[in-house]
């Protein structure tokens, strides 16, 4: 029993570190709405004529993506693991009850082991999807009122570089 | 002599240049009575007192030139405020304001009039005139002087100028809008688009949370 158990719990561990490119493509465009959003708010608050400022605002917006989407891939790898181990038995139970009774013991448990990591693995990206965000759009709108008095574009540069980067830093540490 | 050359100097207040004509002549008989010198300084100083303006009733116009606005903005309304003051002893006519400080190519007239006319300002009394321009870029003005013309009872002209507002900065709309507009309606709509990048998340993890954690506490 002792070897499957490492086993599963091997498998387990390696499937938390794997992002399919579905859950990699709605990262980058979850990253990409919320990097555009600050945009948007510098255009109409702080005045920036948006075809002045296009390639700025087009380069900041990419590099935010990028860091805001690493963030996504490493709290939802963090948390994986540890929402399949909570989710274990619950899981197990509501598969118990859904399987058929001709069933092996075998399929039991490969489909016990395959809801476990789709379960946590939808928890995860959601969970990591909207702290990262929340987190992101503080730190946005913290740093716009810190750099006020700076040129608005300045302000722009300032507040999403450090926001995206203090989220990407922020997320090695889940 | 002396009687014709007063009578000359005040042709339209006969009734008081009587009085100090009765005065001279009483001052006069008197010297002659005292001495010729006595009754010449006697004279001099009616003379002079009867030329002092007050005794004459003359108006007098004191005219000032404000801009109400506390922040001068680019295509954004200024209201220029002309008081005319009498602090004279007559009524001031065909008093005429003529304000050409507002070059048509810097600023647009949005209400009122550069040059306005009144009749007759009374003594102690005043007017006031609005006028509303919008400046047409942003920069640095000088608003100078209006011009004043009235005349008085003796139909004697007077011209005068109001005083000056001075060099005015007018701040680009961008600016003042960055700086003291508050932009609720952009702050709502930046919260309404931001919201569901946190709101669904949540809902589509806490759904799945609750459902397996209901699960884990039926089962235990």
């Amino acid at each position: 029993m002792a070897p499957k158990k490492s086993k599963t719990e091997d498998f387990l561990l390696m499937e938390t570190r794997h992002v399919t490119k579905t859950a990699s493509a709605l990262f980058y465009g979850n990253g990409f709405i919320v990097s555009a959003l600050p945009v948007w708010l510098y255009c109409r608050v702080q005045m920036m004529d948006p075809l002045t400022y296009v390639v700025l605002f087009l380069a900041f917006t990419i590099l935010s993506t990028w860091l805001v989407a690493t963030a996504y891939k490493k709290v939802k790898i963090a948390l994986k693991h540890k929402i399949s181990l909570k989710r274990e038995m619950a899981v197990s139970k509501e598969v118990m009850n859904e399987a058929s009774k001709k069933m092996s013991r075998a399929e039991k448990d490969e489909r016990v082991r395959w809801k476990k990591n789709e379960v946590a693995d939808n928890e995860a990206t959601r969970f990591s999807i909207f702290y990262n965000n929340t987190l992101y759009l503080f730190l946005v709108l913290m740093f716009f009122y810190f750099w006020q008095a700076f040129h608005p574009a300045i302000n722009y540069v300032l507040s999403v570089t450090l926001s995206s980067f203090l989220v990407a830093f922020l997320s090695t540490g889940a | 002599l002396l009687l014709s050359s007063r009578c000359s100097l005040f042709p339209d207040h006969r009734s008081l240049s009587c009085i100090v004509l009765a005065a001279v002549v009483l001052s006069d008989r008197v010297a002659i009575m005292i001495s010729r010198r006595l009754g010449f300084v006697v004279l001099a100083l009616t003379v002079v007192a009867a030329m002092l303006p007050g005794s004459h009733g003359t108006a007098h116009l004191l005219a000032s030139k404000v801009i109400l606005n506390e922040h001068k903005v680019e295509n954004k309304d200024l209201t220029v405020q002309f008081s005319i003051y009498n602090v004279g002893t007559s009524t001031a006519q065909s008093v005429v304001l003529q304000d050409e400080s507002f070059s048509p190519s810097e600023f647009s007239l949005v209400q009122g009039l550069f040059t306005v006319s009144w009749e007759r300002i009374p003594m102690d009394s005043n007017v006031t005139h609005i006028v509303i321009v919008r400046p047409l870029a942003d920069g640095v003005y000088n608003v100078s002087s209006a011009r004043l013309t009235y005349t008085d009872d003796s139909h004697n002209t007077y011209e005068g100028i109001t005083s000056s507002p001075g060099f005015i900065q007018v701040t680009p709309y961008q600016e003042f809008s960055r700086r003291h507009e508050h932009h609720l309606v952009d702050w709502l709509a930046f919260l309404a688009m931001s919201m569901p990048t946190i709101v669904f998340p949540f809902l589509l993890w806490y759904k799945s949370y609750s459902r397996y954690e209901k699960l884990k506490n039926k089962k235990e």
